[in-house]
């Protein structure tokens, strides 16, 4: 639904007065009571797919639910993007039928990325409190990750000592950034818990010289992941970050890296592999 | 379906993939289209491309100021577009709890979406799901 229905331009336009938010879970069992009681006022029956979506009126009241799409998959609608967009812009139209939204002021879009929830942990003091990485994948067959996969991780006191500023060059273990690149995986595998079990590789880390505005590190290499799934698939790609120093070394100020690789996705019946290409870029938050 | 997949992916440019061509073609192992209909084929050879860069490691980049830049100036092309990332206009809040208050303050409706996804953890927000 990211990327089909909710990124079609009608269905941006006419969420534009609406405040957007989402709960994910297992199930109904670990529903907050407030949530719960609006998913039971929902009364949806459960036929219609793990996506449900609620309209609710200001004073926090709902006024229709319903599923993203005419059954219970994007198959109902031919995964075709315009009819998915066009099914989910009317249901909505249905539910605000009733409200008067032409009086909202609403704010020009405006490009909010995810920031880390918390600010920093006190012990980083040498690094930028987060890492930003921005996963954009493509299957040969499926459409289902035209919206990047945008994911923050808090930097701790591990990533700030690996990632010192290197007077002359060294290795540099993948394991010591894993809380980072555990995030580089595709998305919807729907097996096991479908993530990163565990990551490997040397990587070089060289001083590269410095201008009048900073001294820079280059980090690369290539990283080894192993992914919790029916196979434990084993995919590999490249890595390449470029650190910026202040201070003679001692203050990181910001980092900029790229990433490319192929993950081979297996069929359930393990007749064949999809290769699903996947590059990203991560980023230091704040800038 | 390719082809919007492939604008996905800004990095994987047009540039980038007859770079690639040219280059397996000096080295006598050109990849011809499939024989049919010439769009699906030309999408074909077009993603075999790709797998071939993708599976490459990233060019050694040289300990330089220069080097650190190429790198930069990568991670700047490669960035996913406002198209891709429109869905990030919209006012996200955090938690539903949130959202009721500012929707009162503000007088302004909510549209809650709602994962129940059996098979595991998911994050509607950031996509991994």
């Amino acid at each position: 639904m990211r990327g089909s229905s909710l990124s079609h331009p009608a269905v941006l336009e006419i969420l534009r007065p609406f405040i957007v938010v989402s709960w994910n879970g297992t199930g109904t069992k670990d529903m907050p009571e407030d949530i719960w009681k609006v998913y039971r006022a929902g009364n949806l029956g459960g036929s219609g797919g793990a996506i449900r979506l609620f309209v609710l009126n200001p004073a926090g009241e709902l006024v229709r639910a319903f599923f993203p799409f005419a059954g219970q998959s994007p198959a109902t609608l031919g995964f075709d993007y315009e009819r998915m967009g066009m099914f989910l812009k009317q249901e909505i139209q249905k539910a605000t039928v009733d409200m008067d939204l032409s009086q909202l002021k609403v704010a020009a879009p405006k490009l909010r990325l995810p920031e880390n929830a918390s600010q920093s942990t006190p012990e980083v003091r040498q690094m930028p409190a987060g890492t930003r990485l921005l996963v954009s994948l493509e299957h040969p067959f499926a459409g289902s990750y035209r919206v990047p996969v945008v994911e923050t991780v808090t930097n701790t006191a591990v990533e700030q000592a690996s990632l010192r500023y290197p007077q002359q060059p060294r290795t540099v273990s993948a394991t010591s950034i894993k809380r980072w690149l555990e995030q580089v995986y595709p998305p919807g595998m729907m097996e096991r818990t479908g993530r990163v079990l565990d990551v490997s590789g040397d990587l070089s880390f060289r001083p590269a010289g410095s201008d009048e505005k900073a001294s820079y590190a280059i980090l690369q290499g290539t990283v080894h992941f192993t992914f919790d799934d029916a196979r434990k698939t084993r995919y590999q790609g490249s890595l390449a970050v470029t650190f910026r120093y202040t201070d003679e070394g001692q203050q990181m100020q910001s980092f900029q890296g790229i990433y490319r690789g192929v993950f081979p996705k297996w069929d359930k019946q393990g007749r064949g592999v999809a290769k699903i290409l996947m590059q990203a870029v991560l980023e230091s938050r704040p800038q | 379906m390719l082809v919007l997949g492939f604008l996905c992916l800004p990095a994987i440019g047009q540039a980038q993939t007859e770079r690639s061509a040219s280059e397996s073609r000096r080295q006598g192992n050109l990849r011809r289209p499939n024989s049919g209909d010439p769009l699906q084929s030309l999408l074909k050879f077009v993603r075999q491309e790709q797998e071939v860069e993708f599976a490459k490691p990233l060019p050694e980049f040289d300990a330089t100021v220069r080097g650190a830049q190429e790198i930069e100036q990568r991670f700047q092309a490669n960035y996913p577009s406002q198209k891709e990332l429109a869905i990030y206009t919209l006012d996200w809040e955090t938690s539903f709890a949130a959202a009721k208050q500012r929707a009162k303050k503000e007088n302004r409706p909510i549209f809650f979406i709602v994962v129940t996804n059996y098979t595991g953890p998911t994050n509607f927000f950031s996509g991994h799901c």
